[in-house]
């Protein structure tokens, strides 16, 4: 990694708001946004539905524009269009994005094996004689068998659809993944069996994680920051450990606290949704919502 | 005594010489959670799916299954139809797969209040927009004329409670309903589902990977492998009782805030 003092990604003032149409307020989806992330750290994004996550997670990718602020990836500017096929191309290969459906983020037509290919050869990573055991290398490191190379999504399993969906992203050397609600949709033994992938990755390759999730748990378990969100904002940044088990914001409380356990109770968790709430509209006008 | 709402009994499932559901007992009583845990590939859908008879040609089903008292598995179509239409209502885990793409939000939540149970478009309207904000769905109204695309994830999740709710089903078969919803967000779905256990005795067969939430939200909690229910236990035990294996196993995968982090 090249200069350890600078971080590897710099967001600084990110906004991005939404026209819904008509006579109807634009949405700000997200508002005054900044973080960074180290090169091969690990920032977690938190937040209920519509606070922005996803939204902040594809600007990163450069899946959608910001209106306002800078985003630095190694100091190049990403919110700025890249002129030409190949800079767009680098621009897209370093940042990679693993969504929380495999099944429709890959092709159905293409085995294992395509889809890698394909990455690899849109990319410029490896020429047709190196490809194959690129592919071998790349199954092993996900924890997939050779055999898995020749089949197509819907033979595979969700845990496993998911393992080619990571090894699709890190084919191309990304230097950030962008995972959305990657484990969300899998069961308590192969979401263990990702995040334990997905921290060997991060320490072999040095490859940074944005971390999108709505389960605190996971986010404990695979990053070192957290960005805690809130109608598009940011309530509270800390190291995780601290955000999670010393949470300083009142909404950072609320969502801790709202993590089912014994003697959870759904209306016990609204009541103190609904006073946040009220808390807030007073030193805070009431602004709409998406 | 009533009839229990759902009552499986020795239900088995082969694809030919696969067997997917080995002697499958379960129970929903009116007012009552269970909740159905295990791996993926367990037969935690494939139960669901069998009890409403929503199974390919191929599948072969023996045991018996009753729905508020009538017979699924002998039910000829007519029957069948009755039973999915007044008797349960189902979510499926993914909302995009359960609303048509080309179909307005609205359309979909009202289908079958109106054609099933011929309620005027007015007035399905009426109960559908008071559902939607019932499930916490900002602005009802502009999400009635929308379609699924333009909707988040965890929205269509809502829309597809919602619309499971709106015939007042007795039973609810949820799969992994709300799986994919913030906390805070589940918490409103479940809270509203807790009321209609109260109000008028909805009996929830809650399907989850959330163990946790299995301990906190369900009366029982049975677990599956491998097709087969190899522990039942009270929702409030299920971290402190469990004896099988497989299920300390599955509790130890879990992913937990512990206050010292190894």
């Amino acid at each position: 990694m090249s200069d350890v003092r600078s971080p590897l990604v710099v967001a600084h003032g990110l906004r991005r708001t939404f026209q819904p149409g008509g006579r109807r307020d634009p949405v700000v989806a997200v508002d005054d946004v900044s973080f960074e992330i180290e090169a091969g750290g690990s920032l977690g994004l938190v937040g209920e539905s519509g606070s922005g996550k996803s939204t902040i997670a594809r600007i990163l990718a450069g899946l959608e524009r910001a209106d306002a602020g800078s985003l630095t990836l190694g100091g190049a500017d990403r919110l700025v269009r890249s002129r030409g096929r190949q800079a767009r191309l680098e621009r897209a290969r370093q940042v990679q994005m693993v969504f929380q459906d495999p099944y429709g983020s890959l092709d159905r037509r293409l085995t294992v094996e395509q889809t890698l290919m394909h990455a690899m050869r849109l990319h410029g990573m490896a020429t047709r004689a190196e490809a194959p055991a690129r592919v071998a290398e790349l199954l092993d490191r996900v924890r997939l068998a050779a055999k898995h190379g020749t089949l197509k999504p819907h033979q595979l399993s969700g845990g496993q659809r998911q393992r080619v969906a990571i090894a699709r992203a890190i084919a191309v050397a990304p230097s950030v993944l962008v995972l959305d609600e990657a484990v969300s949709a899998l069961d308590v033994s192969v979401q263990a069996q990702i995040l334990e992938l997905l921290g060997e990755i991060r320490r072999d390759s040095g490859i940074a994680l944005l971390f999108v999730s709505h389960d605190l748990a996971v986010v404990d378990e695979v990053t070192d920051r957290t960005l805690v969100l809130f109608h598009g904002g940011v309530v509270e940044e800390g190291t995780t450990h601290d955000v999670l088990r010393a949470p300083q914001h009142a909404y950072t409380r609320l969502l801790v606290s709202s993590v089912a356990g014994p003697g959870w109770d759904p209306h016990e968790v609204i009541g103190r949704r609904s006073a946040f709430e009220r808390s807030r509209e007073t030193f805070r006008p009431d602004e709409a919502r998406g | 005594m009533t009839a229990p709402l759902l009552d499986i009994v020795d239900l088995s499932l082969h694809y030919g010489d696969t067997r997917i559901l080995d002697r499958v007992n379960l129970r929903v009583s009116a007012g009552e959670t269970v909740g159905l845990v295990g791996e993926s590939g367990s037969g935690k859908s494939s139960t669901v799916r069998a009890a409403l008879r929503l199974l390919p040609p191929n599948a072969r089903l023996e045991g018996t299954v009753r729905i508020g008292g009538r017979e699924v598995l002998a039910a000829d179509a007519r029957e069948l139809r009755g039973i999915r239409s007044t008797e349960v209502g189902f979510i499926q885990q993914d909302p995009r797969g359960a609303l048509n793409p080309v179909r307005r939000i609205g359309d979909s939540l009202t289908e079958r209040l109106v054609l099933v149970h011929g309620v005027g478009r007015a007035e399905a309207k009426r109960r559908g927009l008071e559902l939607l904000e019932a499930v916490g769905i900002s602005r009802p109204e502009l999400r009635f004329r929308q379609y699924p695309h333009e909707l988040s994830g965890g929205m269509l999740q809502r829309v597809v409670i919602a619309a499971a709710l709106t015939t007042e089903p007795k039973l609810l078969l949820a799969d992994e309903a709300t799986s994919a919803l913030d906390v805070t967000t589940q918490a409103e779905v479940l809270a509203i589902l807790r009321d209609l256990q109260r109000e008028r005795g909805l009996g929830v067969l809650f399907i989850t990977h959330d163990l946790h939430l299995a301990a906190a939200y369900c009366d029982r909690v049975s677990v599956m492998l491998r097709g087969e229910i190899v522990e039942e236990l009270d929702g409030a035990d299920l971290f402190t009782g469990a004896t099988e294996p497989y299920t300390k196993s599955l509790l130890e995968a879990v992913p937990t805030i512990r206050e010292a982090r190894a």
